[in-house]
């Protein structure tokens, strides 16, 4: 499994922070989204936010993400968008 | 069957929110018009329409409902609301319903979202592009809103749909299929697609909206909404609300005739079907609330159908010239030449004119029309009227394709 890049993580942890209005310290690769006071529309707006900011397309479903949208921790987010980013010669 | 009151009223519109708004733009007799300024304004051949004044959405929404909904649907919901206050339904019963009609639904996402993709070469758009531009948001909302669990959807025929959704609604409580009903139009048209689509017919008027005047050329277009509670008479006497209106009648038509070309019996054909439905004789009615859009031929087939309908001998003689019909039959008001056409919102518009008509008297003058066309032989209203003595008002709304409704509303007895 892909390791999660810091840089991703903190980029993660910083919208996930300012959608569910918790300071981003607290959060990690290992924090649950389904532990977050995060409603389903913050969720979707979050998403958005980070497919804007590494233009790249999440596999989410709007009506799914009541559940999640199908992405357990921080951690797996940042793995997905990570390698989702288009990063030429990257060896990770 | 019940008999249908209306106990409630909101409005959205050029004069600005609310009703008291609403009733002072048709007092002060001045015309909404002014130069559009938004993104791309100077690349429109008409650059004018009547825009909601100081509509401060955030003032009226929470984050999640401003991210989540178009501008049509935020007109409704602020109309929808002031409604039921008027109403003073504190809770809408089990199984309301909302029937929201709208010409362009979500027209301002969709602009915003087609420009971003198209011109800016944008990839994605906002998640909530669908939710906002979906033609049955409004009603949607509105449901989310005040909790209703019946009958919501959202009905379309262009510049007709606001009466659409009232007489649907109306025929709703009428056979008890619904205890109360929340009816009316919302479209928020005036973006730089919306208009170019309009110029495209050659509709817009370059000026003023004239309606039945020999100059007329056309419309001003203009964006709102205006939602009315529909409850049963009995039902709003016995928690004795006020009754602003029976709607004693409705009709929904079509002319099966022309895409785009009015038809003089199609629309007495929808006239005269709503008088039947309430059982009231043509020579009852004391007012119709014109659809009226300045367009040549619609004006002309609405005064040939008004004509034909109220005064059914003026052909009978020898041609009188000037006066033939302009003195008989029952005065038409045409608010469009104040508020613009605001699309499938009209005839809300110009359904609450005509409760204001029947509960208060007002009779708004036609701007910029001194005295009727030659060729629209009606009564046409020319000077503003307070305390007529109005019990019987007839509403039709004619639209594109041949789609009619028409609501005949009258003070309850």
């Amino acid at each position: 499994m892909a390791t999660v890049e810091p840089a991703i993580l903190s980029a993660v942890a910083s919208v996930i922070a300012a959608a569910s209005g918790r300071p981003a310290e607290g959060l990690g690769a290992d924090t649950l989204i389904e532990d977050l006071p995060l409603d389903s529309m913050a969720l979707v707006e979050a998403l958005f936010t980070l497919e804007e900011r590494f233009d790249v397309t999440i596999p989410f479903q709007v009506a799914d993400a009541g559940q999640g949208g199908g992405i357990a921790t921080l951690g797996d987010l940042a793995r997905q968008i990570g390698a989702l980013r288009p990063v030429p010669g990257s060896a990770v | 069957m019940e008999r249908v009151a209306i106990t409630g009223m909101g409005l959205v519109s050029p004069f600005g929110t609310g009703v008291a708004a609403f009733r002072a733009g048709l007092l002060t007799g001045r015309p909404v018009r002014e130069r559009l300024t938004f993104q791309g304004a100077d690349r429109l051949l008409v650059p004018y329409g009547a825009p909601v004044p100081d509509f401060d959405a955030e003032a009226h929404f929470d984050a999640e409902t401003l991210a989540r909904s178009d501008r049509f649907s935020q007109f409704a919901l602020v109309a929808g609301a002031e409604a039921l206050a008027m109403a003073g339904a504190r809770a809408a019963p089990h199984g309301a319903g909302a029937i929201i009609g709208t010409a362009g639904g979500g027209l301002s996402t969709t602009d915003a979202a087609f420009r971003a993709v198209y011109d800016e070469g944008r990839a994605r758009v906002s998640p909530w592009t669908v939710p906002r531009l979906m033609a049955g948001a409004a009603a949607a909302q509105l449901s989310l809103a005040h909790g209703l669990t019946g009958p919501s959807f959202a009905v379309s025929s262009a510049c007709a749909s606001g009466n659409h959704a009232l007489a649907l609604a109306a025929q709703m409580v009428r056979s008890g299929a619904a205890p109360l009903m929340l009816a009316g139009g919302a479209d928020a048209m005036l973006t730089f697609g919306g208009i170019k689509a309009w110029e495209g017919l050659r509709v817009l008027s370059p000026d003023f909206c004239r309606p039945f005047g020999p100059d007329r050329n056309g419309f001003v277009m203009a964006e709102g909404a205006g939602v009315f509670v529909l409850e049963p008479l009995s039902a709003a006497r016995a928690r004795g609300a006020t009754v602003l209106a029976e709607i004693a009648g409705t009709a929904l038509t079509a002319d099966a005739h022309d895409l785009t070309a009015p038809s003089a019996a199609g629309a007495a054909a929808a006239m005269r079907a709503a008088l039947r439905d309430a059982g009231i004789e043509p020579g009852a009615v004391d007012l119709i609330s014109a659809h009226g859009t300045a367009t040549r031929a619609n004006d002309l087939a609405e005064a040939e159908a008004i004509a034909a309908l109220f005064v059914p001998d003026r052909d009978s003689g020898h041609d009188s010239g000037h006066d033939s019909g302009h003195d008989s039959g029952p005065r038409v008001m045409a608010t469009k030449s104040l508020h613009g056409h605001a699309m499938g919102a009209s005839p809300a518009f110009e359904a609450a004119a005509a409760i204001l008509a029947l509960t208060e008297g007002l009779v708004p003058a036609t701007a910029g029309v001194p005295a009727p066309a030659l060729d629209c032989p009606i009564r046409l209203a020319t000077r503003t009227e307070t305390g007529a003595d109005i019990r019987t008002c007839l509403s039709p709304s004619f639209a594109f394709g041949g789609l009619s409704a028409a609501l005949v509303l009258t003070r309850p007895a």
